[in-house]
């Protein structure tokens, strides 16, 4: 068992290390400690499952201790900037005022076929729209463009548009009414029996979706094939 | 600091555990080996059912302890033990004092193995 403790604790940092020194065009969506939880895991997980000659604990001791070490990350992370430049890294500019910045590019092993497949994939056709292009600790790109490319908003265009973006709650789901969504909204069931009957329906089991926003508009959805 | 005690403190709690498990076997293989090396002394003296005795006390006490054993330690380590006390019984029953020595020292190793296995040391991290 002790064993099993130091090298996951090893085999953690190494690959955690291995995955920092890769650079963040490996990693994709998750955090380099995340993407070491999730590979580790997994395997440490199936080997026990599979093998009834070795013991459960094998798998769960190790288990247990990656998920410990990855909270202490997390709160040392949180408590540290410079802990977390350690372990998540920090983001890279590799365009600045449309230019690439070649050596960022280098160091992260970042192509330029991946560069312009982000920037087609966010819609701009050529680097001469792009003001900033940053790669994040996740491996995504952030593309902010020249004021004369970004896409035209009411406020940039000078207009006062009211605001009238409100928040939806589910209160019906798929036939089940949320009761702590309901009340939480200020509503009852009374009032959820009369939206229901003036839409000529006797139960939530006919509804397939209900929400309700901030202003009180009710969206209903009612199940297909119905009787 | 929850977010720091709680984790940390699990992983303390795990290292006693293995610790804990490690100091517990040795302790228990020095048991072991104890009364097996009474085992080859009465082989020696062709005290047969001195031997016996011997060595069936030896095995019960370590099947006493086969539930734990189990939770901590490989199966194939366990059942290859097991099969060693089974040879150096047999041995033992049929008188065989070469073969009854052979089957001793080769399960005192075993044993010795399966609780090194648990031991904190550099060479079984690495």
């Amino acid at each position: 068992m002790i064993t099993a403790f130091f090298r996951t604790l090893i085999l953690y940092f190494i690959l955690m290390t291995g995955l920092r020194l890769m650079g963040k065009r490996q990693i994709g969506e998750l955090e380099p400690s995340e993407l070491v939880l999730t590979l580790i895991i997994s395997d440490l997980a199936a080997v026990p499952m599979q093998d009834f000659g070795i013991p459960l604990v094998n798998g769960v001791f190790p288990i247990v201790t990656l998920l410990c070490v990855s909270l202490l990350l997390s709160f040392f992370s949180l408590k540290s900037i410079r802990f977390r430049g350690l372990v998540c890294g920090h983001p890279t500019v590799i365009v600045r005022d449309g230019k690439v910045l070649q050596e960022n590019m280098a160091r992260n092993r970042f192509t330029v076929d991946e560069l312009y497949e982000q920037l087609r994939s966010q819609g701009y056709a050529d680097l001469q729209s792009v003001k900033y292009a940053i790669l994040e600790t996740s491996g995504q790109v952030s593309i902010l463009p020249y004021a004369k490319e970004a896409p035209i908003t009411p406020k940039g265009a000078g207009l006062n548009v009211p605001d009238d973006v409100t928040l939806p709650v589910l209160l019906i789901n798929d036939g089940r009414i949320m009761a702590q969504n309901l009340h939480g909204s200020g509503y009852d069931e009374a009032w959820l029996t009369g939206e229901l009957k003036k839409r000529r329906l006797t139960s939530p089991r006919q509804v397939f979706l209900l929400t309700v926003d901030e202003a009180g508009s009710v969206v209903c959805v009612t199940k297909e094939g119905r009787q | 600091m929850k977010a720091f005690y709680l984790p940390a403190g699990v992983l303390a709690l795990i290292l006693a555990c293995s610790l804990w498990a490690g100091r517990f076997l040795e302790m228990r293989t020095e048991h072991w080996t104890a009364l097996l090396a009474g085992v080859s002394q009465a082989a020696e003296a062709e005290d047969w059912s001195g031997a016996a005795g011997a060595l069936r006390r030896a095995y019960e006490d370590w099947d006493r302890d086969q539930t734990f054993l189990h939770t901590i330690l490989e199966h194939d380590a366990l059942d290859e033990a097991e099969q060693l006390f089974a040879a150096a019984m047999a041995a033992c029953r049929q008188e065989d004092g070469e073969e009854a020595l052979i089957q001793i020292a080769q399960l005192t190793v075993c044993l010795e193995q399966i609780a090194e296995t648990q031991g904190i040391s550099i060479r079984n991290i690495f």
